[in-house]
């Protein structure tokens, strides 16, 4: 199946009273005549039954649940979670597009990696990309809270109130609801602490939730998109520059620990040899401690760019299919997004794979 | 002139409340269940979930000996498959009763009650590959050899004319005998010992009362419990004469595993092996079958790695000295897609053509690889004269 055929998932994400249902009865009602599924996530509770509400292009819902397979699934490659919408694709006709709505305190890169199919599995979905809803007026507060409390609490509590910033970390998009109630200044303070914490992500403003849906739906994240990932490598080296002096590449922010790394170097990879590195890194050194990470590659022997794509201890380098320029320089670019990546430690070893 | 028909509106199933259901359990839905099945919301269906949820389960005895006996899985096995399609010549047979287990050998926590609790309470997708002791290593070795062994007398005895119900008397028994536990029995309800996968099935097909017949090319699929760890293994077995087609699709599965074993060693990743599979499987013409893995095994089944087949996967792991999983790579002549028999567990390839399948249980040494479960009697090629 190609992908145009295929069915794009975005997931949406944000604290109660972000704006997330707004947003999603906006796109709801938007006249699109798109006939769209709306999946309740509830992650860690384990009913193992999900709801989801169809809304057809009539403007009428449906609910219906999705199944969980209850059998063996120990040695299937499927994520049961990606099955059970495949399930109910089998039950009710062509969709032509599916939005999860992570209501749960559900960890968005757990549920991006059960969605981020292998594309020879040939499923009829495919992860489009991660959207954050923030509400600009109380972030401030939000955030500070997580950090006051990350000092004195339990793991459990604190994954708990670190999960605005986890939400960010992970978004390929955030919305930045509420901007009527906040001033210029505040807003752009806002913004630069977003993009402290994830500076890959594309962030629009919003009142109550209103934005053109081309921006946000179908912008395809997790694919080879070599214009989409040169918009934010250059995004972030403008960032770089600006912001610091040329020996510190790595964004710190004084209020969290999540940062944004950057790492730049012209030359060629071996690409077995570079996924053995990531693999190492991503599996075991910083394992769940490397939340994003994007990069534009030069791979040995071939005249395309390739590009990475990660989340967790899940990635693909893939080819953009768009070769480099006769004259053109073979920088390769890497940004990771992560909890208290060591950026020397990092450098180091990517500097003597890169020949 | 129109009547007025008053139609019976469904209560919600949540004793406590009253009003009208519009939906319907999935799971109940799928085994034809309808009385208290339906309910209002999601908020009741949840609420009354803990208690719900029994009527999905079948009814186990529990046998003189100890052994669990689960009856309505082999029972009248054929009626499930009232209108369905299939996708080549094969047909089940019927599946008899469940064998028990002795209550002196010491089994998984799945025997008794099917559910394997150990298993589910691990995060298999995200949960560290165990990396095993020395003396946990002793044990896995002890396992292969018997698990080997039993393989081996499944091997020299199926032959034209024996039914794969009798060659699962054989597995069930050599285990036995052995004082290991054959771990497909009562795992998620797998009623047999053994699987046995004929022709096209790809994978897990239940021993029934079908003869082996001249020219089929049959999988025999072996998992051993003894000391507290688990040891996976199969082989396909040429029944009588079997084409020069068939031969060469088994031959190229063969081929395919062999490969995928040469690779292995501490930092190599698991997801390199599907590359190398998929390439050779390719070369022959053949395609590799996708959603089926191969798995860490050790005090569970099936755990942490998993292992593709097929190429461009992003399977997450790197080797390491102790790690202990399988590869099982399964080869078709035509489509890799498959199909689920009404039994739940017989996978069958979408176009009805063959598929084969061979399996190690492999060890990650400081060096290299140890093939836990590899043969002693000989080469597989020349024994079977491929």
């Amino acid at each position: 199946m190609s992908r145009d055929n295929k069915i794009p998932i975005t997931l949406i994400t944000g604290f109660l009273g972000a704006g997330k249902s707004t947003f999603l009865s906006y796109i709801l009602n938007e006249n699109h005549g798109k006939k769209i599924a709306v999946i309740q996530n509830e992650f860690g509770e384990s009913i193992g039954v999900e709801t989801a509400i169809i809304v057809g292009d009539d403007g009428k819902k449906v609910q219906e649940w999705l199944e969980f397979p209850n059998g063996c699934i120990c040695c299937t490659s499927k994520d049961d979670f990606l099955q059970s919408i495949e399930d109910l694709l089998k039950r009710k006709d062509k969709f032509d597009y599916i939005l999860i709505e992570s209501t749960g305190m559900g960890d968005p890169g757990q549920i991006s990696t059960s969605l981020w199919v292998d594309e020879e599995l040939d499923s009829p979905v495919y992860l489009d990309s991660i959207i954050a809803v923030v509400d600009c007026f109380h972030f401030e507060k939000q955030l500070e809270n997580a950090n006051q409390l990350k000092m004195t609490n339990t793991i459990e509590k604190v994954k708990h109130d670190t999960e605005l910033e986890r939400q960010i970390a992970f978004a390929d998009v955030v919305l930045l609801n509420k901007i009527d109630l906040v001033d210029k200044t505040y807003l752009q303070n806002i913004k630069s602490k977003i993009l402290d914490i994830n500076s890959m992500a594309e962030i629009y403003t919003t009142e109550r939730s209103k934005i053109d849906l081309n921006k946000v739906l179908g912008i395809k994240s997790y694919t080879p998109n070599l214009e989409l990932i040169q918009n934010y490598l250059s995004h972030h080296k403008k960032q770089d520059s600006h912001n610091h002096n040329e020996h510190n590449h790595s964004h710190s922010n004084h209020s969290t620990n999540i940062t944004t790394l950057y790492i730049e170097q012209v030359g060629d990879l071996d690409e077995t040899e570079f996924n053995r590195w990531l693999g190492e890194m991503v599996y075991d050194t910083y394992k769940d401690k490397i939340y994003r990470y994007k990069g534009l590659l030069s791979i040995n022997n071939e005249n395309e760019k390739f590009i990475l794509q990660g989340v967790y201890s899940t990635f693909e380098v893939q080819s953009s299919h768009i070769a480099w320029n006769k004259n053109e320089e073979k920088i390769n670019r890497l940004v990771f997004i992560g909890e208290s990546l060591d950026y020397n430690q990092i450098k180091s070893k990517i500097f003597i794979i890169i020949k | 002139m129109s009547v007025a028909v008053t139609i019976p509106v469904k209560k919600c199933s949540y004793p406590a409340c009253e009003k009208e259901a519009k939906l319907q359990c999935p799971t109940c839905l799928k085994l034809k269940i309808d009385n208290n099945s339906h309910f209002c919301s999601q908020e009741c269906f949840k609420t009354f979930w803990p208690i719900h949820k029994l009527l999905h389960e079948p009814k186990a005895t529990v046998s003189a000996d100890g052994g669990t006996i689960n009856t309505p899985a082999t029972t009248n096995n054929l009626a499930r498959f009232k209108g369905y399609k299939f996708t080549g010549p094969l047909r089940p047979e019927k599946v008899f009763p469940q064998r028990t287990v002795p209550s002196h050998i010491q089994k998984p926590d799945y025997a008794d009650d099917s559910i394997p609790h150990s298993e589910r309470a691990s995060d298999r997708r995200n949960a560290s590959i165990v990396e095993h002791t020395a003396e946990e290593i002793e044990c896995i070795r002890e396992c292969a050899k018997l698990a080997r062994e039993v393989l081996d007398i499944a091997g020299d005895a199926a032959k034209v004319g024996m039914t794969t119900e009798e060659l699962d008397t054989i597995v069930h028994n050599a285990a036995i005998e052995r004082n290991a536990y054959p771990s497909t029995l009562n795992y998620y309800k797998y009623p047999k010992s053994c699987c046995t996968s004929v022709n096209e099935v790809i994978c897990h097909g239940i021993p029934d009362a079908r003869k082996l017949r001249d020219g089929d090319i049959l999988n025999v699929d072996i998992t051993l419990y003894y000391k507290g760890f688990h040891i996976d293994h199969n082989e396909m077995y040429l029944i009588g004469n079997v084409d020069e087609a068939g031969k060469k699709l088994v031959r190229y599965a063969y081929e395919c595993l062999d490969k995928a074993i040469a690779m292995c060693k501490p930092g190599v990743l698991y997801r390199e092996l599907g590359n190398v599979i998929s390439k050779h499987a390719n070369e022959g013409g053949f395609s590799v079958v996708k959603n089926f893995c191969g798995h860490g095994i050790g005090r569970l089944f099936h755990c942490n790695p998993s292992v593709p087949h097929y190429a461009r996967n992003k399977a997450q792991g790197v080797m390491k000295p102790g790690h202990v999983f399988t590869i099982e790579p399964m080869i078709n002549e035509g489509t890799w897609k498959e199909d689920m028999w009404p039994d739940d567990w017989t996978a069958v390839t979408l176009d009805g053509k063959r598929s084969a399948q061979f399996e190690h249980t492999l060890l990650i040494t400081e060096t290299g690889v140890e093939v836990l479960t590899a043969r002693t009697k000989g080469s597989y090629l020349d024994r079977h004269n491929i």
